[in-house]
């Protein structure tokens, strides 16, 4: 079982371009917001140590590039995720929209073995134009219950809005869908030592 | 225990001596040589050709006084040098030097006496690191001239090294050890010592001595041996245990692991994949690699070392084995034939071939270690994985799953389908959905541009079959990624997937892939076959069953609903078609689905087909339909604004007795008559018209649509008895700049003086007068007047009229004025400006480009500060105040 050993928990970022993703990771962990817009190209990661009830666990977090869709990416970049965080802009309908395809995308690539208690995280970024406002609070929050109560968070990378809480939480449904994970390897080690004696008799016939 | 059933290696005992009275001490093959030491100083030469296996050798010479002594001792140690054409040889405590050919003594180096052992390096002048090892293949190609011959001689706790040459051995140095070495080997210009309790590296050069790690302890039998490409395998102890470890020429640790062994091995050498050691139990031969796995125990009577040449051969003191390899794909091949896959891939990797070669052997093996793994030992991941790694194609995959798909039969090369139980196929499954995943995920990726078109449809039918296959995994392992699986990009075959999600009564999942794959009517036309479905029954069910029925009903109602409001415009003709299924079981829902806001297609949806569907099958949700469209999305065609208007005209019709104006449906139609501007006021007007001599109002504001106006006045003059309509209808229709509407007060008060029948409405068209003089011609009004008005009657209007003109006269007077008083000012300033000079001198210089004006055109600020034009930069600031507006422009 996982016993104080060293965690570290991959978490992924998803959605449209331009809602942001980029400019979240960076204000969590580097602490900078920049108004211009650069393009992620492919996939890219930063770490952050976070102590997380007590537990000093380090993130891995996969910005992703948002223009092009998963193929570019492939199976080995999802699997092994703790955590998937979808994003969406709150002034584009359509990024909204959009995050169903994602979740289905993520889902069907990184195949989890549990794939209705994955644990997902919704935050509905860029709050701070209220003007241009497009997706309610109520829309998106019934949205995250209709799919099993995913957190929602409304997030502003720009002013720093609810950042830090929201991957507070993130990292604590990766750090628990990690010890499930654990569980279930466990389980899979005592099966497999029923195989080993046979191995042995018909590998190299001792 | 182990017994390992591989022979990596026949064994041919070739010189057995039962009953001589002497034994073998020391062995070297040189060349087609064998030369054989006896513990009586004698040497016996053998002819042991290359490429012979388990024949005895012929003995070509025996050299009984080969030692120039009569005493007859041992000969320990045997080195053969070709390079120098010498036969190093340890008798009686001294190094003795031979010609390798005729095998006479050349000399005997004196200061070697009490040497236990040798050893012995070639090294190159000028390359320190050379590797000289006699089984390396660089060893050749050393260039002959700079060779020279490195002997080091243990004399108890000291060691002597000689250059040694055919003629003479030079004393090099000695230096003292701190221990008796139990084993000595060359490594560079270093010596590597073992002793009891540690390895040493000595640097000859400056003596300097560095320890070798080895993590042991222990005191053992210590033995260093160097192997070509300048590695060196040391004995060593790891947990007590015995093992090999490897170092390179400075002693750094080669490899992470060590090579485990039963015993302490006397002696070392290794072969291809494997590595041999020589043990009280005979010749250990295991994998030199982490596994240290035996592969074969050759049983033999105390073996005491070997000898790698162009042969390995074992050696006892009475006897002598050749180890003969067996050829790999023998090897392999019996690996394979007891399913050690792992084993003969190992060493398949020690063979030499092309990179096609090893491909196709590579392919061979691993393909078939997949099928036992599949089929025998029932490892599905590390099957499919090697399968993977192979890249077969995924219809060979799909061969191992003949119960998955059925349709697919066990097709030749596969062996037969194993039975597997519920529990293992389960297994079985998530092992294909992990490959099948990752396929797809390299098929979507494969980029389609570069690709011929044959290419492509063999790419496209794989697609197909790769995600046909893993719907049926999903439906299979009852997954909640069906749900997912089908909304996101497939190439399904959609009559398999049909098939298998209607078997699975997956029919939500089936309505989804419809919807991702734009098939909308197979996908309407299973909603509409589920909605009749569950359509509750009284007669046949009890309340519950009634409530649960109608539960899953709106269930699938509303899944038919979200799909008609996010198809497409175009789609229309659908969305009217299976509109009606919702609309025959609840309006409100119904209706709901061409009036939402929530998605974004409805409001693009065509909305005339809409208009017809609805007026057609349920005229009674026409109106509200009609006017969600106008007042929400501000419908302005024609069509709709028409038959908004007709449907309230016949809301309006329909009534037995015609109502008031002031009813709450004539109210709508009026004011919407009124307000709207799209309406086909012609087709409304017949309609109107065709109900007799009611809606008198309505007719007069059609009549001015349709740019009537005398025939809309003359009824509202004489039909109304309200004149404020008469009123309203001037004021919305009158415009001063149109030429048919500019008189319509004067119509009206037409209307009023001079009826056609009946008497004059002088009361009206005074007020009319009073309120709108302005827009009325006065002389004509005036002159419609009857002659018996009373002037107290018209003074509203006299007033009005007479107020405007006196206004009117005095503005233009003030405006007249106004504009005399200007041009005074501006000719004052004309002058003003006029009487400004200015001196250009010869001296006078532009300010910008610093040159003289002469005679160029130039420009002169307020300030005085003088500019070419051609210069000048911007007229309304001046370069040397940089001030805005202040210094104005003057030019001459």
């Amino acid at each position: 079982m996982a016993t104080r050993k060293k965690v570290l928990l991959k978490v992924i970022i998803l959605g449209d371009s331009g809602v942001g993703k980029t400019s979240l990771m960076n204000q969590y962990v580097n602490r900078k917001f920049s108004n211009q817009y650069k393009a992620t190209i492919g996939a890219d990661f930063l770490t952050k140590e976070v102590t997380v009830d007590d537990r000093l666990v380090t993130m891995q977090i996969w910005d992703t590039a948002g223009q092009e869709r998963f193929q570019s990416l492939g199976v080995a970049f999802y699997r092994g995720a703790d955590c998937c965080v979808l994003v969406f802009d709150v002034t584009v309908p359509r990024s909204f929209e959009s995050l169903e395809a994602w979740r289905d995308e993520f889902l069907i690539q990184a195949s989890p073995r549990d794939p209705e208690h994955f644990p997902f995280v919704v935050l509905g970024n860029k709050v701070d134009l209220k003007d241009n406002r497009a997706i309610t609070e109520n829309r998106a929050k019934s949205w995250c219950d209709e799919k099993g109560n995913i957190p929602y968070f409304e997030t502003s990378a720009k002013e720093a809005t609810k950042v830090e809480t929201a991957f507070l939480t993130i990292a604590r449904a990766a750090l628990q869908q990690e010890k499930d994970e654990d569980i279930y390897h466990d389980f899979k080690d005592a099966v497999n030592l029923d195989d080993v004696p046979d191995k042995k008799q018909d590998g190299c016939g001792c | 225990m182990q017994t390992p059933e591989l022979q990596a290696f026949e064994v041919h005992p070739i010189v057995q001596w039962r009953s001589v009275p002497f034994h073998i001490q020391s062995v070297e093959l040189n060349g087609t040589d064998l030369l054989v030491g006896t513990s009586q100083g004698q040497l016996l030469v053998y002819d042991l050709p290359e490429g012979s296996v388990g024949a005895v050798p012929s003995l070509r010479l025996t050299k009984k006084d080969f030692l120039k002594t009569s005493r007859k001792p041992p000969i320990s140690q045997l080195l053969a040098v070709p390079e120098l054409n010498i036969l190093l040889c340890l008798a009686d405590t001294y190094v003795h030097v031979h010609d390798l050919t005729t095998f006479t003594s050349l000399y005997t180096i004196e200061r070697s006496k009490g040497t236990l052992l040798f050893a012995a390096d070639l090294h190159v002048r000028g390359m320190p690191q050379a590797d000289t090892h006699r089984l390396s293949e660089t060893r050749s190609t050393l260039p002959v001239d700079r060779l020279t011959l490195q002997l080091c001689c243990i004399v108890k706790r000291r060691f002597f090294v000689f250059e040694v040459g055919r003629d003479e051995a030079k004393h090099i140095k000695d230096q003292p050890l701190p221990d008796t070495p139990q084993t000595a080997v060359w490594c560079g210009r270093k010596l590597f010592f073992g002793f009891k309790r540690e390895y040493d590296q000595v640097e000859i050069e400056t003596g300097r001595v560095v320890e070798v790690p080895t993590e042991s302890t222990g005191s053992f039998d210590r033995l260093a041996v160097r192997l070509p490409n300048n590695t060196f395998a040391l004995t060593a102890e790891r947990d007590g245990r015995p093992v090999v470890i490897f170092k390179d020429i400075e002693g750094k640790p080669l490899t992470s692991y060590g090579i485990q062994w039963e015993d302490w091995p006397r002696a070392i050498d290794v072969y291809g994949p494997y590595i041999l050691g020589v043990t009280d139990k005979g010749i250990e031969v295991r994998f030199n690699d982490e596994t240290s796995k035996l592969m074969q125990l050759i049983h033999l009577d105390s073996p005491q070392f070997l000898v790698h040449g162009h042969t390995i051969l074992a050696a006892s003191p009475s006897a002598l084995w050749q180890l003969h390899p067996v050829p790999y794909d023998q090897q392999i091949d019996s690996l394979l034939d007891v399913n050690r896959f792992v084993d003969a891939k190992k060493i398949e990797a020690a063979m030499p071939g092309t990179p096609e070669e090893r491909m196709k052997r590579r392919y061979n093996m691993d393909k078939a270690h997949a099928y036992y793994e599949f089929n025998r030992k029932k490892h599905f991941k590390v099957a499919l994985d090697l399968l993977k790694g192979i890249e077969v194609s995924p219809a060979t995959v799909l061969r191992l799953y003949p119960w998955l798909l059925p349709k697919h039969t066990p097709a030749e090369g596969v062996p037969g389908a194993p039975q597997l139980t519920p529990q293992q196929k389960q297994e079985a499954i998530a092992a294909l959905i992990l490959y099948l995943t990752e396929k797809r995920t390299q098929l979507y990726k494969f980029d389609s541009k570069a690709e011929a078109p044959d290419e492509a449809d063999k790419r496209k039918k794989l697609m197909s079959i790769v995600d046909t296959t893993l719907l049926i995994c999903y439906v299979r392992t009852g997954s909640s990624l069906l749900r997912s699986f089908v909304r996101v990009n497939n190439h399904c075959d959609i009559s398999e997937s049909e098939k298998v999600l209607k078997s699975a009564d997956k029919l939500e999942e089936l309505v989804l892939l419809y919807q991702n794959r734009g098939l909308h009517r197979q996908a309407l036309e299973l909603l509409r076959s589920n909605i009749n479905k569950t359509t509750p029954d009284p007669k046949t069910m009890d309340e519950e069953e009634c409530k649960a029925m109608a539960q899953r009903r709106a269930k699938w109602m509303h899944a038919m609903i979200s799909h008609l409001q996010n198809l497409k415009p175009e789609h229309v003709g659908l969305v009217v078609e299976y509109s009606s299924t919702i609309l025959d079981i609840d309006e409100k829902q119904g209706l709901g689905i061409f009036m939402s806001k929530d998605f974004p297609n409805v409001k693009t949806f065509p909305r005339v087909p809409i208009m017809q569907h609805l007026q057609e099958h349920y005229p009674h949700l026409l109106t509200q339909y009609l006017e969600f469209v106008v007042t929400e999305w501000n419908d302005t065609s024609r069509e709709i604004h028409t038959a908004l208007a007709l449907s309230y005209l016949n809301a309006v019709l329909k009534m037995k007795k015609t109502p008031p104006l002031s009813s709450p449906e004539r109210q709508r139609l009026y004011r919407f008559l009124r307000t709207s501007d799209h309406i086909d006021a012609s087709l409304i007007m017949r309609r109107v018209a065709s109900a007799g001599d009611v809606l008198v109002e309505e007719r007069a504001v059609l009549l001015g649509q349709l740019n009537r106006h005398a025939e809309a006045l003359r009824i509202l003059a004489n039909d109304v008895a309200d004149p404020s309509f008469a009123e309203d209808y001037c004021n919305d229709n009158y415009d001063p700049h149109d030429l048919d509407r500019r008189n319509l007060y004067m119509v009206l008060l037409e209307h009023y003086l001079r009826p056609a029948s009946g008497p004059p409405k002088t009361q009206q068209a005074l007020t009319i007068l009073g309120k709108h003089s302005d827009k009325v011609n006065a002389l004509k009004a005036l002159d419609m007047l009857p002659l018996d008005t009373k002037i107290s009657e018209i003074e509203d209007f006299l007033m009005a009229i007479l107020t405007e003109r006196e206004h009117t006269r005095r503005a233009v007077a003030v405006q007249a004025n106004l504009a005399k008083t200007e041009q005074l000012q501006v000719s004052e300033r004309r002058i003003a400006i006029h009487s400004k000079h200015f001196k250009v001198t010869e001296d006078s210089l532009c300010f910008e480009c610093r040159k003289p004006i002469r005679t160029h055109a130039f420009a002169i600020y307020p300030c005085g500060t003088l500019v070419h034009l051609h210069c000048m930069e911007n007229e309304s600031t001046c370069p040397r105040h940089s001030t805005r507006g202040r210094c104005r422009l003057t030019l001459n």
